[in-house]
């Protein structure tokens, strides 16, 4: 009976490194599970960590697994009675030091992703000086949709010619973008699975993410904070055009938002 | 062991078929107004002549599984106001068809809120503010037409499209045109629904003599037809005729109504040009807007509402027509709970103050375009207490308004306390 145990629990190593292969495959009916392609050009640096603890939390769930198949599995000729063991302090500090000490690797590993993505704004040079890329757009949430506020002809905000679409933004290729993302209500996350980003947003709090997409196409924003019950359906796409068709995308909408007059067509 | 699955699926199927269809709920708050207003306490209609009314609406119009509308020309869709492919699609439990085509959009997407009778009260509504649109009164607020007429087409995808900014009302954006079309037509299928069964009710509350046959069936009304026959030949005295035969109901109450939708586009309020003077950058434009700050405290009556700082404080004890329709009506005061709860019970929403708009967010519920603004003042906001503009207002003093009113989020008194930005630095 030992055997069939022993068997049984190596079977959640096993099936488990299955299972996730077969969702990185995306093959029926594992499809569309894994992570979107990346479209972000610093989202790779988020890809790589994810891959690299992937692969860690892998290795040493695999191998745990086996350990723990290994020593069910009943020794020929020995005794089945189970023995007291009063701990063993060798073993403890090596399962203690071992995780602090990749803890230690990552959170070091990972301080320039979080200052990639978190702290070093993208710089942009006008007029010979160096400044911050200014957000292109405002983020506004709210219970349950998202509202997307342009600055208008003039480039600023909080002026008259401020225009607000809600539930779709669009935005450049090859272009670094910055968002100022806050909400009007309650806690809401913002996260665009292709580009890596995710941000939670803190009503009174202004915070600010970027990205720069080398893909067209339109990709899903949801969010990843549960803010009340229309939570689920609190989602928006983020199109990401080629320069040209986003300079006609945004005057059509900047005519059709500032419209002041009544016509037939949306 | 063998059989779990097998058993677990006929249970699924079992629990999913069992369960009864739908129905379109009897409009009880109007009944119950009708009758306290026209025949007194504990007194009631005739069974019978709110029976006939229920028969009629499930004869003309169907049931939320499989809806119908009068007078539909199966050759030549583009003279009727609905389709039926479209209610097909928007009706019904949500599934989708084999070719991807979406079924039960109505309540896929609306029904929690809006509830399956289009009554506002969905398992959903209690919990927000502004309660979700009852659409039996046929009111809309956010329409390009003058108060009492129907909104167009557009005014209703454009709602769908954008949201209502402030409610709960989100975008649907993201669904395919042909998938908005279909809800807007069943909205339109709800309203007039609705709106039939109140008129119905009204007539029949003109006249509440129980002895009366209100609507009579193809057979009733032969009957009544020989019965009166009869009785002239013999010299007795005549039974009542039906008051409606089969098909006046629908000539008389339902077709007005979709002659009024298909003319709602011959309404639209024609929206003069904005006066060159009040563009951005215009050196008069500040010249302008002082006018239309005037405008708000004299002749446009904002201040009375909106208050003096435009925050939406000047009044705050006012109601919306939908708790104005049967509350005001009977002359109900807030404060007495139990005739209030009698209402709520058959399924009215709990009376609550309706806020004038906060004029400093810069957050328009019925669309933030300057034209959508200009038809608000132009045409008031119906079903609330907001008035059409008055006749002496010119079409260049409600530009001037429209524009003091569309700057006013953007003066400092409207910013908020200066936020802490989070990860906000200086280029290194
Ligand atoms: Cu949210």
């Amino acid at each position: 009976m030992n055997r069939v145990w022993s068997l049984l629990f190596l079977l959640v190593p096993i099936l488990g490194t299955l299972l996730i292969v077969w969702a990185i495959f995306g093959a029926w009916p594992l499809a569309g599970l894994w992570l979107p392609e990346n479209v972000n050009e610093y989202g790779g640096v988020i890809d790589h960590l994810f891959n690299l603890i992937l692969w860690i939390t892998g290795v040493i769930f695999i191998g745990t697994g086996a350990i723990l198949a290994l020593t069910m599995w009943p020794a020929k000729g020995g005794s089945r009675r189970a023995a007291y063991v009063h701990g063993n302090h060798t073993l403890e500090i090596i399962w203690a030091v071992i995780p602090a000490g990749i803890l230690v690797f990552l959170s070091i590993y990972q301080l320039n992703a979080w200052a990639e993505n978190k702290m070093d704004r993208p710089v942009e040079v006008v007029d010979g000086e160096e400044r911050l890329v200014p957000p292109s757009v405002r983020v506004v949430a709210r219970q349950f949709d998202w509202d997307f506020f342009y600055p208008g002809p003039d480039g600023k905000f909080d002026t008259v010619d401020d225009f607000m679409v809600t539930g779709e933004v669009h935005v450049p290729k090859n272009q670094p973008v910055v968002f100022q993302i806050e909400s009007s209500d309650v806690l809401h996350s913002f996260f665009v699975p292709s580009l890596r980003v995710k941000q939670d947003i803190v009503p009174g709090m202004k915070q600010f993410v970027w990205f720069e997409a080398n893909k067209a196409g339109r990709y899903e924003i949801a969010c990843t904070e549960l803010c009340g019950w229309g939570h689920y359906k609190m989602g928006a796409v983020l199109e990401v055009q080629e320069e040209e068709d986003y300079a006609v995308w945004l005057q059509e909408t900047t005519a059709k938002c500032l419209a002041i007059s009544q016509s037939f067509e949306e | 062991m063998r059989y779990t699955g097998s058993l677990l699926l006929t249970l699924i199927v079992c629990v999913a078929g069992c369960t009864p269809p739908p129905e379109f709920r009897q409009n009880a708050v109007e009944v119950k107004k009708l009758e306290l207003q026209t025949l007194g306490e504990e007194e009631q209609f005739a069974a019978g002549q709110l029976e006939d009314i229920g028969s009629f609406l499930t004869a003309a119009f169907g049931t939320p599984d499989e809806p119908d509308f009068p007078g539909l020309v199966e050759d030549d869709p583009e003279v009727n106001l609905v389709t039926q492919e479209h209610l097909v699609s928007a009706a019904g439990p949500v599934a989708s068809l084999e070719d991807g085509e979406a079924q039960g959009l109505y309540r896929e997407h609306c029904v929690h809120c809006h509830g399956i009778s289009g009554d506002g009260s969905g398992p959903t509504s209690a919990f927000l503010n502004p309660y979700p649109r009852d659409f039996r009164l046929g009111k809309f607020k956010y329409k390009s037409t003058p108060l009492n007429v129907p909104p167009t087409q557009e005014d209703l995808r454009r709602i769908l499209k954008n949201g209502i900014p402030n409610t709960a009302m989100p975008s649907f954006r993201r669904l395919p045109d042909e998938e908005i079309d279909a809800l807007v037509d069943y909205v339109k299928y709800l309203t007039i629904r609705g709106r039939t069964e109140r008129d119905l009710l009204s007539i029949l509350a003109e006249d509440p003599d129980p002895a009366l046959d209100f609507i009579a069936s193809e057979e009733q009304f032969e009957a009544a037809d020989e019965a009166i026959e009869a009785a002239v030949e013999s010299g007795d005295e005549e039974p009542y005729p039906p008051l409606f035969g089969p098909n006046d109901v629908v000539d008389e109450v339902v077709f007005p109504q979709v002659d009024q939708w298909f003319e709602a586009v011959d309404s639209m309020t024609e929206v003069p040009q904005r006066p060159v003077e009040l563009s951005p950058g215009h050196p008069d434009r500040d010249m302008w807007i002082a006018r239309g700050k005037d405008l708000f405290f004299s002749t446009g009556a904002c201040v009375q509402c909106h208050g003096k700082l435009a925050l939406g404080d000047g009044q705050v004890d006012d109601y919306d027509d939908w708790t104005k329709d049967w509350m005001k009506t009977l002359g109900i005061d807030p404060a007495e709970t139990e005739r209030i709860n009698e209402f709520v019970g058959l399924g009215a929403m709990p009376p609550r103050n309706l806020i004038p708009r906060n004029l400093r967010l810069g957050n328009y519920r019925g669309g933030s375009r300057p034209v959508d603004l200009y038809l608000r003042i132009k045409n008031g906001i119906e079903g609330t207490p907001m008035p059409a503009a008055a006749v002496s207002l010119t079409s260049d003093d409600i530009w001037s308004l429209v524009e003091y009113v569309r700057q006013l989020p953007n003066e400092s008194l409207s910013q908020p306390a200066v936020q802490q930005p989070v990860n906000e630095r200086a280029p290194r």
